[in-house]
């Protein structure tokens, strides 16, 4: 989905700040929810394609305020209750306050029919899907050209595997593309690198 | 940390949330709190960056363990007792040059405030 959380490429947000000692985990809280939902995933109440999808459809305005470990805790009790684990009237009785979460978001999707192996060299196009579901592509490679680096091995497809759609594992391809095609007149010169999954690839 | 939206005036605050999923893991007997306590140990005791330091240390001393590492990462570092969880099927290894620095973009969200140091295994 084109959601608030595919922020890469968006202007006016100014330069990265970053501190080279900056702590990962910062308050009790924090490390509790990172060990809850590890626990969830573990339990097989959920995986880690539908942990993200549920971060991802977070209504727009909750996920551009909360911090990192809110949205992982709005995306834990999200599952638990779409899960049947527990409801969300007794997550809210026992926080005694409304509890945020999620919003529905739209079904997976299989592997793409087309899709086809790739080697190095190969001149690659992204597909222009508007994918409504979980999809691992960022908008700003959509409809783009670029250059097979290297095939990595296959991982489960996050498209269908986010919505408990049955699908194939598929190898994700190192796309490497010019920010003068990404950002034209935008960027510094630049070459880009993007795990791209198979089925987000035709040839070119 | 949260700031109150107009969409939910009573917003319980993080900690309450948080205590009513753990509690709500305990009465299903998921054993939340031992799960908490063996992430702290993890976080304070195993996963350290001096973990990245000996391999990286071991790949500019040795030659042969240097290829073995961008060859297949998670057998390399499991040659310093270093392990992986089974869903985590890969670590993929790569090298820096004086031509080509590699910089790990994680797909996953950025907060608002605060930056995020990640290790640079991908984890898919």
């Amino acid at each position: 989905m084109d959601g608030m959380h595919d922020l890469g490429g968006k202007q006016g947000f100014g330069r990265v700040r970053y501190a080279l000692d900056a702590q990962v985990l910062h308050e009790p809280w924090e490390r509790r929810v990172n060990a809850l939902y590890s626990l969830a995933v573990r339990l097989g109440i959920f995986n880690m394609d539908e942990y993200r999808h549920a971060i991802e459809r977070m209504e727009p305005r909750h996920y551009l305020t909360a911090s990192y470990y809110e949205r992982s805790l709005t995306s834990l009790a999200t599952l638990c209750v779409e899960k049947g684990i527990v409801t969300l009237e007794e997550l809210e009785r026992r926080a005694q306050g409304s509890f945020p979460v999620a919003m529905p978001g739209a079904p997976g999707r299989p592997n793409v029919a087309s899709r086809r192996r790739f080697a190095a060299g190969d001149h690659v196009k992204v597909r222009s899907d508007y994918v409504p579901g979980h999809i691992r592509m960022p908008g700003y490679i959509r409809g783009k050209t670029g250059v097979v680096v290297s095939e990595s091995p296959v991982y489960p497809f996050p498209d269908a595997h986010a919505r408990g759609v049955a699908a194939a594992d598929e190898p994700t391809y190192d796309v490497r593309f010019r920010s003068e095609d990404l950002w034209p007149n935008s960027a510094d010169t630049a070459l880009v690198h993007v795990a791209v999954f198979q089925s987000y690839l035709e040839r070119v | 940390m949260t700031r109150t939206s107009d969409a939910h005036p009573n917003i319980a605050t993080v900690e309450r949330r948080v205590d009513a999923i753990q509690e709500a893991f305990e009465v299903r007997g998921f054993k939340p709190a031992e799960a908490i306590e063996q992430l702290e140990h993890l976080a304070e005791e195993a996963w350290i960056p001096q973990n990245g330091a000996r391999v990286v240390a071991k790949a500019w001393t040795d030659p042969a363990f240097k290829q073995r590492l961008l060859t297949n990462g998670r057998d390399a570092v499991a040659e310093l007792g270093l392990t992986m969880p089974p869903h985590h099927r890969h670590l993929v290894v790569l090298e820096n040059t004086p031509s080509v620095q590699n910089v790990i973009c994680c797909t996953l969200r950025a907060g608002p405030k605060r930056s995020s140091r990640r290790s640079s295994r991908k984890n898919r």
